[in-house]
C-alpha cells in the first residue's frame, strides 16, 4: 500500500518538474565523524544539488541528523568531536569541515532549522531580524523589507503583520516553526538546513510547512533530515538513505522510492524495516 | 587565516545565492575584536578570585610573621592566657580557641539534631506545596542580619535564660550558641535536604516494597546513602559558627577565659578581632599584629572544615 | 511474629509521630523569628520617627538618630552594587559559557567556593591590611564598597551561573546556527534570559552586605559621624561628584552594634529602632528576590 502511495507521489510532482542538468551546491566527499570514540559516520559520498530539494531519511541513529550537523559545524559548540574529509560548499570550492575553517563564517552562509521551534524569546520582528542583526545590519529601513521577504517567503506574513512587536512565544506550534524558518532566510543563506522540521507539529501545521519547502526549493538549496517517508517523497527530488552511520544508497527520490537498487532501501521505504 | 579571508572573499563575489553579500569583511573583524576582548574581560573578572584568595592568604601571612617573629609558635598554641594588651602579655590562643569551639559545639548541638529533622521531614515527609512555602521562610531566617541575632542573644534570650538559670552571666556562651544554632539551621538544613534529595528514588521504592514505613525509609535507606552529604552539612556549618562573629562579640563578652562553663562569658577568636578593631592600637604595633595571628588561626580553621565539607558533597554527587 | 496488621499500624504510628516532631522544630524555628522581629519592633517601634532617621549619633540616647548611618549604608552599598554585580555576572558568564575545560579554570573555580566559605571578618582583615594600610586608602566608602564587593562576589556568580545553566541549548544553537559568536550570543540571548536569575542573587548578595558588620567594624570604621559625606550631586558641571567615595561613614549595623555595646537600657532602645530599619530592609530585600525567583521558576 505505501508503494503505491509514494510512486503516485512522485510522479504527481515530477510531471510538473522536467529534469534539468545539474550543478552542484555542495559535495560530500569521504566524510567520517567522531563524537569522541564513537564513530557515528562512516566515509558518507553526497552530492547536493543546486536548488534542489535533498532528504536524509534512516531509521533514528542512523547519523542522517549527525550528518546535517556537520554542515554548519554545529558539532563544534561540543567537546571532543571530530570530523575527517571534506563537505566543499560550492562555488567558492571551500571545505566545510576543513580543520582551518572558521565555523562562525560557515554559518553565515549556511541556514539552519532545528527539530523543535525555538524561536528567541522576543518579539517576532526581533526574532526574523535576530541574523541580520548579528551580521551587523540594524538600518531599520533594511530590516522592516528583510523581515517583511522573510516572513512571506515563510507564508507567515498575513498572519502576523499586525503584532510584529508581540513575543514569539504568542504564536503557534506550526507559526512557531515557520518563523524560526523565516528566522534562517532573512539572512539568505546559501543553503538551508532542516533538522525534521515538522515533527513535532500537527498534521495541518506539517501540511503548511511542506508546502513552503516545495516553494522555496525554486529559489535556494535545501538539505532536510526527515523520519516520515511520504513527506520525503513529497518534497524531495533527491534521496540519501543512511544505516548505522553510512550512506547506504543516493539517488533521485523517484527511483528511491519506487525502484532501488538495494534490498536494504527497499526494506525501510516499503516500512518491512526500521 | 587566508581560508577566512578566502570565505568572506569569497562570498562578497556573491554567485549563485548570493546569501553572504550581507555580511560586511570590515563588520567580522570588529565582531572578531570585541569577542577577543570581551573574552579576555571575562576572564579577568573570573580570575579575580584568585587574587582575592592569594591576597587574603598574602596579608594573613605576612602580617602574622612579625607577629611570630615575637612570639614562638609554641607559645601560641600552648600557653594558657592571652593577655596581649597587658603589661604581662601572654599570647596563648587556647582561651580564645576553646571559647570558639564551644559557643561552635553548642550551636551545632542545637543544629544537628533539628537539622536533620527538617531536612528528613521536608524531603520524606512535606507535601512539594508545603515545601515551597518552608524553604523562604528558612531562607529569611537566614538572612536576618547577625548583628541582629547578636541583639536578640543579648538582650532577649539571656534575660529569658535567667529566669531558668540564676547562675548565668550577661555575657555567656549559651545564648550566644543556642542563637547561632538557629542562625545556621537553614544552612544545615538546605545542604542535607540536598544531599537527601540526590538519594534515587528506586531506593526508596525498594524499602518500601519490603514494608518500611516513611520513617524506617529515612532512617535505614536515605540518611546512610545521602550521609556524606548530610555530615557535609554538619562540617560546613561548623566552619559558619566558628567564623561568625557579631553574636559572639555582642553577647558572649570580650574577656578571654579558659572554661568549659558555657554559662560564663568568654571572648571568642572573632569577638577578640572587634575588640582590637574598636580600639585603636598604632598600626605595626604587637597588638596590630596580634589580630592578624587570630585571623591565620580561624582561617586555616575553616579552611580545613570547608575542604573537608566540600570533598564529602562532591563525594556524594559523583555517587547518584 | 506480628500481624500485618501491628505492623502497619506501627508504621503509621512512626510516621505520625515523626511529622509531629518535624512540625515542632519548624514551629521553634519559625517562633523564634517571630520572637525576634516582635522582640525588636516591640522595643524599638515606639522610637522610630521622623526625628530619629534624620537625627546624627548624639551622647544623649534621646537625641540619637541613624541620619549618618542610614546614608553612608546607601553610599557604601552603591559603591558595592558597582563593583560585585558586573564583576561576579562577568565572572559567572566567563565560567559557565567560555571557560575550556582545564587546570586553570579549576583553580578558579576552587577559589570562588572557597571564597563563599570564608568567614566574612577575614576579609576585614584583608582590608585592614591591603586596602587601609598598604594601599592607604583609609577608612572610607570606597574601601567599604569594595571590602562588601568581595565578600558577596560568591553570590552573585554562583546565582549567575545557576540561571545560564538552565537556559535551553536550543537558545544557543538557534544563535550560533544564525553565525553569531560567543559574544553576540552571550549579549543577545544568554544575559536578557538570565536576567532575573541575576537580579535575585544580586538582591540577596546585596541584602547580606547590608547587614554585615564584622569586615566594616574591622577596617576601623567610627561610629561618631555626626556629618554626612560630601553630595554625590552637585548644582555646577559636571553635576557628579565623587569625593563621598573618599569620605569617612557610619553605617547602620555598626551603628545598631554600638548602642548595644553601650550599658545604659535608653541606648538599647535606639538599637532595636536601628534594627527595625535593618531587619525591614533586609526582608524586603530578600522577599523580593524570592519573589523574582517564584516568578522565573513558574514561567519556565
Amino acid at each position: 500500500m505505501k508503494d503505491l502511495d509514494l510512486s503516485a507521489l512522485i510522479e504527481a510532482r515530477d510531471g510538473q518538474k522536467p529534469e534539468t542538468e545539474p550543478t552542484l551546491r555542495a559535495n560530500v566527499d569521504q566524510l567520517n565523524f567522531w563524537y569522541g570514540d564513537f564513530q557515528a559516520l562512516k566515509n558518507i559520498n553526497l552530492p547536493i544539488h543546486d536548488k534542489k530539494v535533498t532528504a536524509l531519511i534512516g531509521a533514528s541513529g542512523c547519523g542522517k541528523s549527525t550528518l546535517l550537523r556537520c554542515f554548519n559545524r554545529m558539532h563544534d559548540l561540543y567537546h571532543n568531536n571530530r570530523y575527517e574529509g571534506a563537505i566543499t560548499l560550492y562555488p567558492e570550492g571551500d571545505n566545510i569541515v576543513g580543520a582551518k575553517t572558521d565555523p562562525m563564517l560557515i554559518r553565515l552562509r549556511v541556514g539552519m532549522v532545528f527539530q523543535k521551534p525555538n524561536p528567541f524569546p522576543k518579539s517576532i520582528y526581533e526574532n526574523v531580524a535576530a541574523g541580520l542583526r548579528i551580521r551587523g545590519i540594524n538600518k531599520r529601513t533594511i530590516l522592516d523589507d528583510k523581515v517583511e521577504a522573510a516572513l512571506t517567503g515563510a507564508a507567515l506574513w498575513d498572519e502576523v503583520k499586525d503584532r510584529l512587536n508581540e513575543g514569539a512565544y504568542s504564536l503557534s506550534g506550526g507559526q512557531q516553526q515557520r518563523l524560526c524558518i523565516a528566522r534562517a532566510l532573512a539572512p539568505e543563506p546559501e543553503l538551508l538546513l532542516l533538522d525534521e522540521p515538522t515533527s513535532a507539529l500537527d498534521p495541518i501545521a506539517t501540511a503548511k510547512v511542506e508546502d513552503l519547502i516545495e516553494k522555496l526549493a525554486d529559489n535556494i538549496t535545501i538539505l532536510i533530515v526527515t523520519h516520515n517517508m511520504q513527506q520525503a517523497a513529497r518534497i524531495s527530488d533527491h534521496v540519501g538513505y543512511m544505516h548505522l552511520g553510512e550512506m547506504v544508497e543516493f539517488d533521485l527520490a523517484s527511483r528511491i522510492f519506487v525502484k532501488p537498487s538495494k534490498e536494504q532501501t527497499r526494506a525501510y521505504v516499503t516500512g518491512r524495516f526500521g | 587565516m587566508s581560508d577566512q579571508a578566502a570565505l568572506i572573499g569569497g562570498a562578497a563575489d556573491g554567485q549563485g545565492a548570493g546569501g553572504s553579500v550581507l555580511v560586511d569583511p570590515s563588520f567580522l573583524w570588529r565582531r572578531k575584536l570585541k569577542d577577543r576582548i570581551a573574552r579576555v574581560v571575562l576572564f579577568l573578572s573570573a580570575s579575580l578570585s584568585v587574587f582575592v584568595t592569594a591576597a587574603i592568604v598574602y596579608i594573613l601571612i605576612t602580617e602574622s610573621m612579625s607577629f611570630f617573629e615575637v612570639v614562638s609558635i609554641w607559645d601560641f598554641l600552648t600557653d594558657t592566657q592571652w593577655t596581649p594588651l597587658f603589661t604581662d602579655a601572654h599570647y596563648g590562643i587556647l582561651p580564645l580557641l576553646s571559647a570558639t569551639l564551644m559557643v561552635s559545639g553548642i550551636a551545632l548541638l542545637v543544629a544537628v539534631p533539628a537539622g536533620t529533622v527538617l531536612a528528613v521531614y521536608l524531603s520524606e515527609y512535606a507535601p512539594a506545596k508545603l515545601r515551597e512555602a518552608i524553604k523562604p521562610i528558612l531562607e529569611l531566617l537566614g538572612g536576618v542580619p547577625t548583628v541582629v541575632y547578636g541583639y536578640f542573644a543579648l538582650l532577649f534570650v539571656t534575660p529569658l535564660l535567667q529566669k531558668f538559670m540564676p547562675g548565668l552571666n550577661g555575657f555567656n556562651m549559651l545564648a550566644p550558641g543556642l542563637v547561632m544554632g538557629i542562625m545556621i539551621l537553614p544552612y544545615v538544613v538546605s545542604v542535607s535536604e540536598d544531599a537527601m534529595r540526590a538519594v534515587p528514588d528506586t531506593l526508596r521504592e525498594g524499602a518500601y516494597a519490603l514494608g518500611f514505613s516513611r520513617f524506617h525509609t529515612a532512617l535505614r535507606v536515605v540518611i546512610p546513602g545521602a550521609f556524606s552529604g548530610i555530615t557535609a552539612a554538619y562540617i560546613l556549618g561548623m566552619s559558619r559558627a566558628v567564623g561568625e562573629t557579631m553574636v559572639v562579640a555582642i553577647a558572649a563578652g570580650q574577656n578571654p577565659n579558659l572554661t568549659l562553663n558555657p554559662s560564663e562569658g568568654a571572648a571568642t577568636m572573632t569577638a577578640y578581632i572587634v575588640q582590637v578593631s574598636l580600639g585603636d592600637l598604632p598600626h605595626g604595633s604587637i597588638g596590630y599584629q596580634t589580630i592578624f595571628a587570630v585571623g591565620l588561626t580561624l582561617f586555616v580553621i575553616t579552611l580545613l572544615f570547608n575542604i573537608i565539607g566540600f570533598w564529602l558533597r562532591r563525594r556524594y554527587r559523583e555517587v547518584y | 511474629m506480628k500481624s500485618y496488621q501491628q505492623i502497619i499500624s506501627g508504621n503509621k504510628r512512626t510516621d505520625r509521630t515523626f511529622v509531629v516532631i518535624g512540625l515542632l522544630v519548624l514551629l521553634i524555628a519559625m517562633l523564634t523569628l517571630v520572637a525576634l522581629i516582635l522582640d525588636l519592633a516591640i522595643q524599638g517601634l515606639p522610637r522610630l520617627d521622623w526625628d530619629f532617621m534624620t537625627n546624627f549619633p548624639s551622647r544623649r540616647a534621646a537625641r540619637a538618630g541613624i541620619m549618618s548611618a542610614w546614608v553612608g549604608t546607601t553610599l557604601v552599598m552603591i559603591v558595592t552594587a558597582a563593583l560585585a554585580i558586573p564583576l561576579g555576572v562577568a565572572a559567572g558568564v566567563y565560567l559557565e559559557e567560555y571557560a575550556p575545560k582545564n587546570w586553570i579554570t579549576d583553580i578558579i573555580e576552587i577559589n570562588v567556593t572557597n571564597l563563599a566559605g570564608v568567614p566574612s571578618i577575614i576579609y576585614g582583615l584583608l582590608a585592614l591590611g591591603l586596602f587601609v594600610y598598604g594601599l592607604g586608602l583609609g577608612q572610607t566608602i570606597q574601601v567599604a564598597g569594595l571590602v562588601l564587593a568581595l565578600l558577596i562576589l560568591p553570590i552573585v556568580i554562583v546565582s549567575t551561573r545557576e540561571g545560564i545553566r538552565s537556559l535551553p541549548q536550543s537558545m544557543r544553537e538557534g544563535s550560533y546556527a544564525l553565525g553569531a559568536d560567543q559574544w553576540q550570543t552571550t549579549v543577545r540571548y544568554i544575559l536578557p534570559s538570565a536576567r532575573p536569575a541575576i537580579l535575585t542573587g544580586s538582591i540577596m548578595g546585596l541584602s547580606r552586605a547590608i547587614g554585615e558588620t564584622a569586615p566594616v567594624i574591622t577596617i576601623g570604621a567610627l561610629t561618631f559621624i555626626a556629618f554626612l559625606p560630601p553630595s554625590p550631586v552637585q548644582e555646577s558641571v559636571p553635576f557628579i561628584n565623587f569625593d563621598w567615595l573618599e569620605s569617612p561613614f557610619s553605617l547602620l549595623p555598626i551603628q545598631m552594634f554600638n548602642w548595644i555595646s553601650r550599658p545604659q537600657a535608653d541606648f538599647h532602645v535606639n538599637a532595636a529602632a536601628a534594627g527595625v530599619v535593618l531587619l525591614a530592609m533586609t526582608l524586603l530585600m530578600n522577599s523580593f528576590a524570592i519573589y523574582i525567583r517564584y516568578r522565573l521558576r513558574k514561567v519556565l
